[in-house]
């Protein structure tokens, strides 16, 4: 659980901390969600055709636990608190629903925001100054929102495809640089990069279970193992991830 | 009372009559099947929020959801018009997960006699929400709207305790 929130806890103490007692806590697998996303009504085209990378930053933000809550974010995508405003549901109201469930609402909520203006930019560019996007690297933005994403696109522009840390001029997110605009990390100080690489280790290790089936209209390359090397792995290196564009963009 | 008296009276209330008026904005629910203000506001939004809560009605539990959406709004009085605001809690994008931030939809329209004039939209201010059941009940953190009736414009700022950011959009009212 993280980078869509603002995760004062490690992902460790999430998944496993003391939690709320839910009686229908489920574990699902990055497969799970990519299947999720995909019998969703109210998922984008967008979402749809990144399902199993979607699946892959469920597992690296919730460890694809239902009930996985640092108190400020919820569930297996972290949906924020203030997400949950427009859903009638309260946040242990949400935490309790199944799998599908939040997703549908999650896919509602945040789908059509945050797959505008940087994502788009993003998933149009195979590499910033020399520097690899990867199917990770969109979903960091994706969680991170606009924002975020356009700054952190920004400062690889300007500094070599370098993305900004809090070593090298980085901004955190505070309510302060969201209203001037100049935040480029996350609460956490993380980067798309960064917490990029962290999505793509988990999608890289979905592989042998997230199939081009459930990912996106069979034989694409956004899931890995799927497309022209069914069951294989894709090599670790986010050089080397398949990243895929949405439909309107390809 | 001779004339300047009066003028030194009536310079006071001038003056206070021409300050800026800071309100912050308020949850409010709206139904999204009848005519009402905020639907009017927002005929874009509806249809997607009003086929989204029909769907959460059909999940398991969610069949006693209303249909019912969500926006933060205030309201100011310019030249007889009724001048208002409205942020949209829907299609709001993440502003790095902070729990009570977001960027979402916000209109400014005035209402004069039935009529209503669409006179600012923001696709993404940066706003702070709460949860439905609490709607903006901390008075710590809050989004200010404020109306200058002296240049007509009206700016917004986030406050979370004392700390006040001031936001760069602005809306002219005519």
């Amino acid at each position: 659980m993280r980078a869509s929130t603002l995760l004062l806890f490690p992902i460790a103490a999430v998944v496993s901390g003391p939690q709320l007692a839910f009686a229908d806590c489920q574990t699902v697998s990055a497969s799970d969600v990519a299947q999720d996303i995909q019998n969703c009504p109210s998922a984008n085209n967008t979402l749809k055709s990144n399902a199993c990378n979607f699946g892959g930053a469920a597992i690296a933000e919730s460890g694809g636990n239902t009930c996985a809550s640092n108190g400020n974010n919820f569930g297996l995508l972290q949906l924020t608190r203030s997400n949950l405003t427009n859903t009638g549901y309260s946040s242990s109201q949400y935490l309790n629903l199944s799998a599908q469930q939040q997703v549908c609402i999650w896919a509602q909520q945040v789908g059509n925001s945050n797959t505008s203006g940087a994502y788009q930019t993003l998933a149009n560019s195979g590499s910033i100054n020399g520097t690899p996007v990867t199917a990770g690297m969109l979903a960091a933005c994706f969680q991170f929102g606009p924002l975020i994403c356009k700054n952190d696109l920004a400062f690889m522009r300007a500094n070599g495809g370098a993305c900004p840390t809090i070593g090298n001029g980085g901004v955190r997110a505070t309510g302060q640089s969201l209203s001037n605009g100049s935040a480029n990390l996350d609460g956490n100080n993380q980067s798309i990069c960064s917490w990029g690489q962290s999505i793509q280790n988990k999608i890289n290790q979905a592989a042998a279970t997230c199939n081009a089936s459930n990912g996106a209209g069979g034989g694409g390359t956004n899931c890995p193992g799927g497309g022209t090397t069914p069951g294989g792995v894709i090599p670790p290196s986010p050089g080397n991830a398949p990243v895929s564009l949405p439909a309107n963009l390809a | 009372m001779s004339g300047a008296l009066i003028l030194a009276m009536l310079a006071p209330l001038s003056a206070s009559a021409e300050q800026a008026i800071s309100h912050r904005l308020s949850a409010q629910t709206f139904s999204l099947t009848d005519s009402n203000l905020q639907a009017r506001i927002w005929p874009d939004q509806v249809p997607d929020m009003l086929k989204f809560r029909k769907y959460l009605q059909s999940t398991p539990g969610g069949a006693d959801k209303p249909l019912l959406g969500v926006v933060y709004t205030t309201t100011f009085q310019h030249e007889g018009k009724q001048i208002v605001v409205s942020v949209i809690s829907n299609n709001c994008a993440n502003a790095g997960g902070f729990p009570n931030l977001l960027f979402c939809p916000m209109r400014v329209v005035s209402l004069s006699g039935g009529r209503l004039e669409v006179l600012g939209d923001i696709p993404d201010l940066l706003v702070t929400v709460s949860e439905a059941d609490a709607p903006q009940s901390s008075t710590k953190k809050a989004t200010i709207a404020t109306y200058d009736p002296q240049t007509h414009e009206i700016t917004f700022a986030n406050v979370d305790g004392n700390e006040r950011t001031k936001l760069s959009q602005k809306v002219i009212v005519r």
